[in-house]
């Protein structure tokens, strides 16, 4: 073959394949969270009893924060697993759920049914949605004592995923938090 | 016959396939969710409660907009924010709840005085680059912004090599036809 057709076509076709090999390499459902490693924004939102909830004052614990919906099947798959999670870790982390564009009623309908592992916050206008750059439940956040945001999961969450999480929120010192 | 200058061509269409383009979706799959009505109003909220985004964004670096100038601001801001759970659609075109809940924060946040950057980044910092319909023309980026360009030139100066090497191999052709006439006439 030409040997400078050979170098013409290598010269076009790499740069292909390189821009191929990236793309598959990643998930495009997948968008990186640029809060990972930030602090996690702070909110005060009421239950469905009407029972206020401030993450501030939730410091020094470590914290997962799942926004989630009725609507949303993945929601009902990972519910067993955070309702487990809450009981494993009840007084060391706490689980707070945040409504995603859902009617309360719904909700708590469905705690009513399933059981609740947390409480279900009323996010009005979804503004702590935004905050926390939420594109669609179900979404989990882990926060650490020092209320930076370690870890995100999209989708349901995994029983891997929030072992690994929170024996690492768990392993943070106390003491260490500020 | 297919020419050996054929490739480059067919190779460049192939890459121009494969880029990325600068307003091209990626797919969310997430659940989109019922339209359900929102308990706030645009701009409303209910005092004491949700998340104060004036913690995240510092002090406002203009003046508070209402009226008019507020919903002319707006349509600014929403018409360069990528909808999260649509396909290449801005919040200002789209419907959906995810939508219709950012205007109400872009609406809430320069009638307090925000500048558009400063809601624009905002949004940026929560949702990441992809939440803009325009990526910023830095990094890998530069790629996207850059290469149709740069194909363009590529592909014009490839056209006009071959046209010329074309027209060279017709003159050489020609004048050595006109030399066999010439010496198979002189004998």
């Amino acid at each position: 073959m030409n040997r400078r057709v050979l170098l013409i076509g290598l010269g076009i076709c790499l740069p292909v394949l390189l821009v191929l090999g990236f793309g598959f390499r990643h998930d495009p459902q997948v968008v990186e969270s640029p809060l990972i490693g930030q602090p996690a924004p702070s909110f005060r939102l009421a239950d469905l009893d009407g029972n206020v909830v401030d993450l501030e004052e939730l410091r020094g614990t470590p914290v997962v924060i799942n926004f989630w919906a009725t609507y949303c099947v993945p929601c009902w798959v990972e519910h067993p697993l955070l309702m487990e999670g809450a009981r494993r870790w009840q007084g060391e982390i706490h689980f707070l759920g945040v409504i995603f564009q859902d009617e309360p009623s719904l909700i708590a309908q469905f705690n009513a049914e399933n059981g609740t592992w947390g409480p279900s916050l009323i996010d009005e206008g979804g503004r702590v949605a935004i905050a926390y750059g939420v594109y669609g439940p179900p979404e989990t956040f882990f926060i650490d004592r020092d209320g930076t945001i370690v870890d995100k999961a999209i989708g349901a969450v995994s029983p891997e995923q929030l072992l690994d999480v929170a024996t690492r929120l768990l392993s943070q010192p106390a003491e260490a938090t500020g | 016959m297919r020419r050996a200058t054929d490739i480059p061509a067919a190779a460049f269409l192939l890459f121009l396939a494969a880029l990325p383009l600068p307003t091209a979706a990626r797919a969310q799959s997430q659940d989109a969710g019922p339209d359900v009505d929102l308990p706030a109003a645009e701009g409303e909220y209910r005092p004491g409660l949700g998340v104060e985004a004036s913690r995240e964004l510092g002090d406002p670096q203009g003046e508070p907009l209402s009226g008019e100038e507020l919903d002319r601001a707006v349509s600014l801001v929403a018409a360069d924010i990528r909808c999260p759970k649509c396909q290449a659609l801005s919040i200002a075109d789209s419907g959906a709840s995810s939508a219709q809940a950012m205007r109400a924060e872009a609406r809430s946040l320069l009638a307090s005085g925000y500048t558009r950057d400063q809601v624009v980044r905002y949004f940026e910092q929560r949702y990441g680059e992809f939440v803009l319909l325009e990526p910023r023309a830095r990094g890998l980026n530069l790629i996207v912004w850059t290469a149709p360009a740069a194909i363009v030139l590529v592909g014009g100066l490839l056209v006009a090599r071959r046209l010329r090497q074309r027209r060279r191999g017709g003159e050489e052709a020609l004048a050595a036809y006109l030399e066999q006439v010439e010496q198979e006439t002189a004998t």
